[in-house]
C-alpha cells in the first residue's frame, strides 16, 4: 500500500546561543528520520525527551519547515504544495496536543474551539456547523448542553475530549497526538484511550502517536519506532520491537518502565547515566556512553538504521551477536 | 517494634467561598523504620495535603482540623511553630515533585544543601560544606566539589533532582516523605532515582512515604501500599497483597485501567465518571458512583475501615 505520509531523511537543526558569550551552535533535533505512515495504521514514536519526537510532529504537520530532507503526503512534497494542496492536507492532517490546559483558548467557549476549523476551512453553513459540533460532542462523550461553557468549567480529561472533538471536525485522515494521555490520571486515561482507538476504528484513521509510555505505546500502536537523540534507533511491528527488542536502548527503556507484573521485574541492565546534550552529540553510535554493552568500533562509528529481521530495524553493531542468542 | 510514624483521623479542609473543601477526610497510617509506605491516588484524592499536613506545611487556608500525627511518639500537631521548625528538613525530609520550581534559583547547590546543615547542626560554613560535598557524592552527583557553584538551571532534570534528594538527606533523617519524586522524569532516569533512594533507605534505616499515581513504581518499591480517594484511604495492604488480592472496587477499577494488563489494541476497563466534588456534603461511600457493586445500603451512613484479611483493611461495605 502507498504511504500516506512519510518523512525522508529527515533533518531539522535550530541556531541556539549557549555559554557566557553567546556563542552559536547548532542543535541537531532530528537527525535524519525515516519512515512510512500507510492508510489505517498506528505508528507510536517513544523516546525520553528532548530525543526529538516533538520536533517531528512539527516537521510533519509543516508547522515548522525541515533544514534538510522532506515530508512527503500522498507522496508529494510538502514543500512544493500549492496553496490549494496545502489546505488540504492541512484539513486532512490534525493534531492532538498533551496539555488540554494550554492548547484550547480560554477565552472561547466549547462550540466554537470545537467548530473553529470548520470555520477555517469554510465547511458548511453556520446551522450546518452548530449541528456537526453537536454531534462530534456526542461522539466523544460530551453532553451538548456543555456547549457555551469555558475550557475551565471542564476537567483535564473532559478538555482532552473538547481537543479531539476539534481535531475530528473536518473529518481529517491522519492525526497526530503528541503525549494525549500523559497528563491524565490512570482511570481518565484508559475513558481517552478508549475514547482515541473507538474514533480510529469507525473513521478509519491513521494514527501517528508520540508517547514515552511505553505500556501506553504497546497497547496503541501497529508499529513502534524508538528515537534517541534525534535518530529512529529501532523500529518495527509492535510484538517485534517491545517483546524481542535488538537495541539495548530499546532494552534499557523496557527495564526501566516501572511494572505491576512481577513476572517482567527481573532488572537486568538499565542505562548509565544521563541523556548527552544533542548541542553535542557523542561521536560514533549516540547510545555508546551510556549502553551496557559499548565495545572500541561503538565509540567509532555510528551504526546504520539496518533490516535485522523482516520489517524489524535497528541501528546497533552488535545485535546478531547480543540478541539472536535468545 | 515501635512506630516511626502513626497518624489517626487525620483531618484537614479548606474554607473555601464555594463551601469547605475537605481534602484530608479520615486518614489512618502507620510506618516503621526502615520500611516504605507508598500513597497511591489520582489527582485531588487529598494525597499531597496529607504530606504537607505531616509536614505542617498545609498552604492557607487549609488547617487541620483533627487527628494527630505522632512521630517517634511526639504529637507533631501540638508542637509550636518553633519546634516544628526544628525537625522539619532536618528529622523529616521531604523531597518534592518539580526540582526546578522547589529549589531556589538564585542560591547556588553547595549554599542550599548546606542551609538545613548550618541551621539544624550548627555546622560551620566550611564543615557545612564539606558535609555537603558528601552528601552530593552520595546521591550520585559526579564532581560535587565542582558542582557546589552550580546554579539549579545549569543542572540537568535528573541531576536536580538528586540535589533535592541530597537535601532532604543531609541531616539524615529518620523519615522522608518524597512527593511524586519522579514524575518529571524519564523513565531511565526515574529507574536511578527509585534505585538511589531504595539504597539510601536502607543504609540509613529511614522510614520513606512514597506519594504517586504510578502503580508500577508502587508494585516495585513499597513494602506497604495506601489506596487513597476523595481524602480517605479506602484500601491498606501490604503491597504483594494488595496486587494480588485487591478488595475495594476501586483498586480493583484502578489496576483494570492499566493497559499493561489489556490485550493491545483492545477496549480498556474504565471507571466511569469522575471523582466527586469534594466541597460538598458527602453522606455515605464517596464512590458509590461510579461503582459497579454499591447499592442504597452504601448511600447510608459514612463507610467504616474493616479488616478483610491480616493486614490487609477495606473501607467498603460489599466488599468480599
Amino acid at each position: 500500500m502507498s504511504a500516506l505520509l512519510a518523512a525522508k531523511d529527515l533533518v531539522k537543526e535550530f541556531a541556539v546561543k549557549s555559554g557566557a558569550l553567546g556563542e552559536k551552535r547548532t542543535l541537531k533535533a532530528v537527525a535524519g528520520v525515516d519512515f512510512e505512515l500507510v492508510p489505517g495504521e498506528t505508528l507510536g514514536l517513544a523516546g525520553e525527551s528532548g530525543c526529538g519526537k516533538s520536533t517531528v510532529a512539527r516537521l510533519l504537520t509543516g508547522l515548522t519547515p525541515p533544514t534538510a530532507g522532506s515530508v512527503l503526503y500522498r507522496g508529494k512534497d510538502l514543500a512544493t504544495l500549492n496553496r490549494e494542496e496545502m489546505a488540504r492536507f492541512r484539513k486532512d492532517v490534525q493534531m492532538i496536543f498533551q496539555d488540554p490546559f494550554s492548547s484550547l483558548n480560554p477565552r472561547m467557549r466549547v462550540a466554537d474551539i470545537i467548530g473553529e476549523p470548520l470555520v477555517i476551512h469554510n465547511i458548511g453553513t453556520a446551522s450546518d456547523r452548530r449541528g456537526r459540533v453537536m454531534a462530534l460532542m456526542e461522539r466523544v462523550g460530551l453532553s451538548p448542553d456543555q456547549l457555551t461553557r469555558f475550557p475551565h468549567e471542564f476537567s483535564g480529561g473532559q478538555r482532552q475530549r473538547i481537543g479531539i472533538a476539534r481535531a475530528l471536525a473536518v473529518s481529517p485522515k491522519l492525526i497526530i497526538a503528541d503525549e494525549p494521555v500523559s497528563a491524565l490520571d490512570i482511570s481518565i486515561q484508559a475513558q481517552i484511550i478508549n475514547l482515541l482507538q473507538g474514533v480510529k476504528r469507525d473513521l478509519n484513521l491513521s494514527f501517528l502517536f508520540i508517547t514515552h509510555d511505553l505500556s501506553v505505546l504497546r497497547h496503541l500502536s501497529d508499529r513502534v519506532a524508538i528515537m534517541y537523540l534525534g535518530r529512529i534507533v529501532e523500529t518495527g511491528s509492535r510484538e517485534a520491537v517491545l517483546d524481542a527488542p535488538l537495541h539495548p536502548y530499546t532494552e534499557t527503556l523496557l527495564n526501566a518502565s516501572p511494572s505491576i507484573d512481577p513476572e517482567k521485574r527481573k532488572r537486568r541492565v538499565l542505562a548509565k547515566g544521563e541523556l548527552p546534550s544533542p548541542l553535542s552529540p557523542p561521536g560514533g553510535c549516540p547510545f555508546h556512553p551510556r549502553c551496557p554493552y559499548a565495545e572500541e568500533l561503538c565509540h567509532r562509528e555510528r551504526p546504520d538504521l539496518k533490516e535485522k529481521e523482516p520489517g524489524h530495524r535497528a541501528a546497533c553493531h552488535f545485535s546478531d551477536k547480543l540478541y539472536r542468542s535468545r | 517494634m515501635s512506630k516511626l510514624l502513626e497518624i489517626q483521623g487525620l483531618r484537614t479542609e479548606f474554607p473555601l467561598k464555594g463551601g469547605v473543601l475537605k481534602a484530608v477526610r479520615c486518614v489512618d497510617l502507620e510506618l516503621s523504620a526502615g520500611e516504605t509506605l507508598a500513597l497511591v491516588g489520582e489527582s485531588g484524592c487529598g494525597k499531597s495535603i496529607t504530606a504537607a499536613s505531616i509536614m505542617r506545611l498545609v498552604p492557607p487556608p487549609g488547617r487541620i482540623v483533627a487527628g494527630s500525627v505522632r512521630f517517634q511518639g511526639q504529637d507533631l500537631l501540638t508542637l509550636n511553630e518553633e519546634a516544628m521548625r526544628g525537625i522539619r528538613g532536618n528529622r523529616i525530609g521531604m523531597v518534592f515533585q518539580d526540582p526546578m520550581t522547589s529549589l531556589n534559583p538564585v542560591f547556588n547547590i553547595g549554599n542550599q544543601v548546606a542551609e538545613g546543615l548550618r541551621v539544624h547542626r550548627g555546622l560551620s560554613r566550611e564543615d557545612a560544606e564539606r558535609e555537603a560535598v558528601a552528601v552530593l557524592e552520595e546521591v550520585g552527583i559526579p564532581s560535587p566539589r565542582e558542582r557546589l557553584k552550580d546554579y539549579p538551571h545549569q543542572l540537568s532534570g535528573g541531576m536536580r533532582q538528586r540535589v533535592m534528594i541530597a537535601m532532604a538527606l543531609a541531616c539524615r533523617p529518620e523519615l522522608v516523605i518524597a512527593d511524586e519524586p519522579t514524575t518529571a522524569l524519564d523513565v531511565t532516569i526515574q529507574a536511578q532515582i527509585l534505585e538511589l533512594l531504595d539504597r539510601l533507605k536502607s543504609e540509613n534505616r529511614m522510614g520513606l512515604i512514597l506519594i504517586t499515581h504510578n502503580l508500577g513504581i508502587v508494585a516495585e518499591r513499597a513494602h506497604r501500599t495506601a489506596i487513597m480517594y476523595a481524602g480517605e484511604i479506602v484500601e491498606y495492604a501490604e503491597t504483594f497483597e494488595l496486587f494480588k488480592n485487591p478488595l475495594h472496587p476501586y483498586t480493583r477499577g484502578l489496576l483494570a485501567s492499566l493497559p499493561e494488563f489489556a490485550t493491545p489494541g483492545g477496549t480498556l476497563t474504565t471507571i466511569p465518571g469522575s471523582v466527586p466534588d469534594l466541597k460538598k456534603e458527602l453522606i455515605g461511600c464517596p464512590f458509590l458512583a461510579r461503582c459497579p457493586i454499591g447499592d442504597d445500603e452504601c448511600a447510608c451512613s459514612a463507610v467504616e475501615m474493616k479488616e478483610a484479611g491480616p493486614g490487609h483493611l477495606v473501607r467498603c461495605l460489599k466488599s468480599p
